[in-house]
């Protein structure tokens, strides 16, 4: 049976989920894009609250990183100590873990790109035993995987999916061009009555599917160790923990998706 | 002395290339590269390629730059193996198990695409020591960051300098995906960063401009900047363009391969290429986030009016004794004044007066891939190419 990981939006849900999770990924403020995150002095405390109630406890650094932010980086990453993992999107970070000798495991968690036992088996080579798959591969292929890897699988069950993230502030840029104003928290993009979430913030813009990614009514088929659940952009996250054990009463409230679960993509049209 | 790779999306674009002035070119077989709806290279078409520009001095890299599904992992290493024989110069790769592979079964030299995002001092180190020889780096370098890496990192660099421009981080841009089921990992990006989409607030109200919302990037152009990044020491200047026209391949690998030799002379005025390059192009250029800027006017919001150039009319196949013969690429006919140019020809103006058809005078040619012939009072060269003179 998977272990079940949450990915809280605040202190709240943390204290809430106590006795129903295994463990927490949480992501820094400023170095984290896709999950809820915390300033570093709360992930502090988040950390040494994990510890002291044996949950597991994994943090977020999944930012394309620049030269100018190596060496705060550096420093994020000494202070995280009794982590379980680190999930990273980097390749800088593989060089850091070795140079400041850090002893928690990476994660590697480069959204679209974990989807083969290949790649998989190749970075456990290089000593990284934890992975986030894709959530752009269907469910059987993420099996698949599982079975051709010593690798320690997560997978995403449930939450916005990302689809797109820019160094560029692409609603700034347009509402510059034609001299509008919007102070809202986050807008959509809509295509044919499809709206679409799209956040433009310091760390640029990223944009998320339609809907809720649901895969909960597939637990038992999910050969994975780890289920993630992960609340960003869900503010009423509190009704998906009071409704576990009825995951039918979940993906009607929510109207969710499947997305690639069952379907593949393809990339040759002609 | 630096590189100048341009892209070939087949056989006859991969010799214009060379030909024009490029010292290496980038091609896709037809597997594992991110053009999978490209024509795309046969194993005997890269071996033909790979011999022309091994004949000239010149080089031929392959694309192996797909995110790797459970599938294709099967065929990948004999794949590899065939490419080696092929005698291509080097792979571009992104994806980790490509380069392990790649360096456990064949002799290929390894260059890191773009799509593995590359943006600092750390990764960059990270990929030197397993065996990559060449970073191209990622788009939303500034000068500043490239010098960066150059200063810290001893590996080559190349960098793009001309052609169309991702809205997102390469790799993390799945719109494709999501909104065609098109994946844009694996070679079937349906660019929906050039989509219009209505804007709304977070209520669902929408944010009228005067055009919609989209990411449509405008297209990097790197001309008046050539002699920074030579001093740079950047290894290779990639233009981007696989599926581009061989005008537009033979044009703008002209453009900088006189830009890069003007520079090596001491002559650093570019103002001329320039103005050829806007002719070439469908969409407005801008050097993008080189300078540091990323601002609204990086941003293209004109529609998906892109027009195809119809300035080409015909590629010269012959001369001898005076006369041309043209093959048609696009309607011309007596009286249009056009230009010739080619890898040895600077711009010749003439007016089309004589046009014989199988040793009938016609006056229009409208046919595609019609071959006619025309008294030239300059010399001209197979490869050439004639286009409409735009004023």
């Amino acid at each position: 049976m998977s272990k079940i990981l949450i990915s809280p939006n605040s202190t709240k849900i943390i204290q809430k989920s106590l006795k129903i999770v295994d463990g927490y990924v949480v992501g820094i403020k400023d170095y984290s894009i896709n999950y809820p995150s915390f300033s570093l002095e709360e992930i502090l405390k988040i950390i040494e609250f994990c510890n002291q109630n044996n949950k597991e406890i994994y943090v977020v650094l999944n930012i394309n990183i620049h030269n100018k932010e190596l060496e705060n980086i550096k420093n994020i990453l000494s202070k995280l100590n009794n982590i379980n993992g680190l999930f990273y999107y980097d390749t800088a970070i593989i060089g850091l873990k070795e140079k400041l000798n850090l002893k928690y495991d990476l994660v590697w968690d480069q959204e679209h790109q974990v989807t083969n036992y290949l790649t998989i088996n190749n970075y456990y080579e290089l000593g990284i035993k934890k992975v986030h798959l894709s959530s752009d591969i269907t469910l059987k292929e993420m099996n698949e995987i599982k079975e051709n890897t010593k690798s320690q699988i997560i997978v995403t069950a449930f939450g916005y999916l990302p689809m797109f993230a820019s160094q560029r502030h692409l609603i700034k840029n347009y509402l510059d061009k034609f001299n509008l104003i919007d102070s809202s928290r986050f807008n959509y993009m809509s295509k044919e009555g499809i709206d679409y979430k799209i956040i433009d913030n310091e760390l640029g813009t990223q944009v998320y599917t339609d809907s809720i990614f649901s895969m909960l009514d597939e637990l038992n088929n999910i050969k994975a160790d780890y289920i993630l659940l992960n609340s960003y952009l869900i503010d009423d996250f509190e009704y998906v923990l009071d409704n576990l054990n009825n995951v039918e009463n979940i993906n009607s409230k929510y109207k969710t998706k499947p997305y690639f679960k069952e379907v593949e993509t393809i990339y040759k049209v002609k | 002395m630096t590189e100048l790779l341009a892209p070939a999306g087949d056989l006859e674009r991969l010799k214009i290339a060379l030909l024009y002035g490029a010292d290496a070119v980038y091609i896709g077989g037809s597997l594992y590269g991110l053009r999978a709806n490209a024509t795309n290279f046969t194993i005997d078409e890269i071996k033909e390629g790979v011999k022309f520009a091994h004949n000239l001095n010149k080089k031929v890299y392959v694309t192996v730059n797909i995110v790797l599904h459970n599938k294709e992992i099967k065929n990948l290493k004999d794949y590899l193996k065939q490419l080696d024989n092929c005698g291509v110069d080097a792979i571009i790769v992104s994806d980790l198990s490509i380069i392990i592979e790649a360096k456990k079964h064949t002799n290929l030299e390894i260059h890191l695409s773009t799509q593995a995002s590359t943006l600092n001092i750390e990764a960059a180190r990270f990929y030197k020591k397993l065996g990559v020889k060449r970073i191209v780096l990622a788009r939303e370098m500034t000068y500043e960051e490239i010098k960066e890496i150059r200063k810290n990192v001893d590996i080559d660099i190349e960098c793009f300098i001309h052609g169309a421009m991702c809205a997102s981080y390469s790799g993390r841009c799945v719109l494709s995906n999501f909104l065609t089921n098109r994946d844009a990992n694996r070679g079937g990006c349906a660019q929906i960063c050039r989509w219009d989409f209505k804007l709304l607030d977070e209520n669902k109200n929408v944010i009228e401009g005067e055009k919609d919302f989209t990411f449509c990037s405008k297209d990097l152009s790197m001309i008046e900047h050539i002699k920074e990044m030579i001093d740079l020491g950047i290894k290779s200047f990639k233009i981007e363009g696989r599926m581009r026209s061989v005008y537009y391949i033979a044009t703008v690998v002209k453009c900088y391969r006189k830009a890069i030799d003007n520079y090596y002379k001491g002559i650093y005025d570019v103002s001329n290429y320039k103005k050829i390059l806007n002719q070439v192009a469908n969409r407005d250029s801008i050097v993008q986030f080189f300078d540091g800027n990323s601002d609204y006017n990086c941003n293209y919001y004109n529609g998906r009016v892109e027009v195809s150039n119809q300035d080409f009319l015909g590629m010269v196949i012959d001369y001898k004794d005076g006369i041309a013969t043209i093959e048609q690429r696009n309607y011309f006919k007596k009286g249009d004044k056009v230009i010739f140019f080619g890898p040895n020809l600077d711009e010749m103006e003439y007016t089309l007066n004589e046009i014989y058809s199988d040793g009938e005078l016609i006056d229009i040619v409208r046919h595609p891939k019609q071959v006619v012939t025309i008294k030239l009072p300059f010399k001209v060269s197979a490869n050439d190419m004639m286009k409409i003179k735009v004023d």
